[in-house]
């Protein structure tokens, strides 16, 4: 296995652009920005977008997307070592 | 139906790759010839042709009246499919929608609709009983490479020269349909490694992953696709980016020269 996929969604909500959008501002939002990261390598697997980005405001939320998948990253190495570390089952 | 992938093939493209170069003589973000012709089917309240290389599609518009639906009392709807038929090509089979058509459909309604050109408020008639419903309808009748793409442009081109039926329905005068904007889709092809523009039939077949881009008139984004298996680093996307911006300008200009006609 070389890298643990990461899920993460950013978008536009009332022209600012924002991680993580809930139920209301998926639906009445003015974009979303959907990937599947590869954080070892920095690579994109899956995308999607619909919506009104500008190039600008891409490059925000594909950065506020990295940033995010990098963390959810290290809490899933970390859950997945816990697992396996205390040796039960 | 499963295609098979001849190594050969993929060779021959990594080979080609290498030289920074194409099957058919292009450079890696050079698109083919494409001519567009508007107003073309008589039963269609708007419509278009485009000849991409060895790729035909056509696309027509119908209006139908329909009471809107319960949370959107003030709103028109747009319904847009395509169909991928046998006669387009041997991979296609007979029966009901497949996942691809389905996909298809999907990306070119997302960049309209997302693109707002349409407004959907000026599509009502009377607010809860009458709105125009707007359907684009899709045929692909060849398919020889980058069917997305030549789908995406004729829908677009039949919408942008649709007249609004009023009289046939009874609710006043005949008028031209609204639409404010072309969006326009850019379609991108893993082929020997690295991503190529407007993609031919054989490089379809031996490539990997596509990435569909729709922009509209002031370079934002509309709608973004990607497909097939493969992955891609943020600095390819970057150079894909600013190669969609050109490739969807140069075809936006060639639905405004038919509108001039």
């Amino acid at each position: 296995m070389r890298d643990l996929i990461v899920g993460v969604a950013s978008g536009k909500v009332e022209d600012t652009v924002v991680l993580d959008l809930d139920k209301a501002e998926d639906n009445y939002g003015q974009a979303d920005l959907p990937v599947g990261i590869l954080p070892n390598t920095g690579e994109i697997a899956f995308l999607q977008m619909d919506g009104d980005l500008s190039p600008e405001e891409y490059n925000l939320a594909m950065e506020y997307n990295f940033k995010a998948a990098a963390e959810i990253h290290e809490i899933m190495v970390d859950a997945l070592k816990r697992r396996y570390e205390g040796g039960e089952n | 139906m499963v295609e098979l992938v001849p190594t050969l093939l993929r060779q021959e493209l990594a080979r080609l790759a290498e030289d920074d170069q194409r099957m058919d003589g292009r450079g890696q973000w050079e698109g083919r010839e494409v001519s567009l012709e508007v107003d073309c089917l008589y039963n269609a309240e708007g419509s278009a042709k485009v000849v991409m290389g060895k790729t035909i599609v056509y696309a027509g518009v119908k209006f139908e009246l329909r009471t809107p639906w319960p949370d959107r009392p003030s709103q028109g709807s747009l319904m847009c499919g395509a169909e991928l038929r046998p006669v387009a090509h041997r991979k296609y089979e007979p029966g009901p929608p497949s996942p691809q058509s389905i996909e298809l459909g999907r990306v070119v309604d997302r960049g309209i609709r997302e693109s707002g050109c349409i407004d959907m408020e000026s599509l009502c008639i009377v607010p809860g009983e009458k709105v125009w419903g707007v359907m684009i309808d899709i045929h692909v009748l060849s398919d020889g490479g980058n069917i997305f793409d030549a789908c995406g442009l004729a829908a677009i081109a039949a919408l942008r020269t649709a007249v609004v039926p009023a009289e046939r329905f009874d609710v006043g005068e005949d008028y031209t349909l609204k639409v404010n904007g072309t969006p326009i889709m850019s379609s991108f092809t893993r082929v020997g490694g690295r991503y190529i523009y407007d993609p031919s039939e054989e490089e379809e077949l031996g490539g990997d992953e596509r990435i569909h881009i729709t922009l509209g008139d002031e370079g934002h984004l509309h709608s973004l696709q990607k497909g097939l298996r493969g992955v891609f680093t943020p600095a390819e996307f970057a150079e894909i980016f600013d190669v969609a911006h050109q490739r969807c300008a140069d075809l936006r200009k060639l639905v405004a020269n038919q509108e001039g006609n």
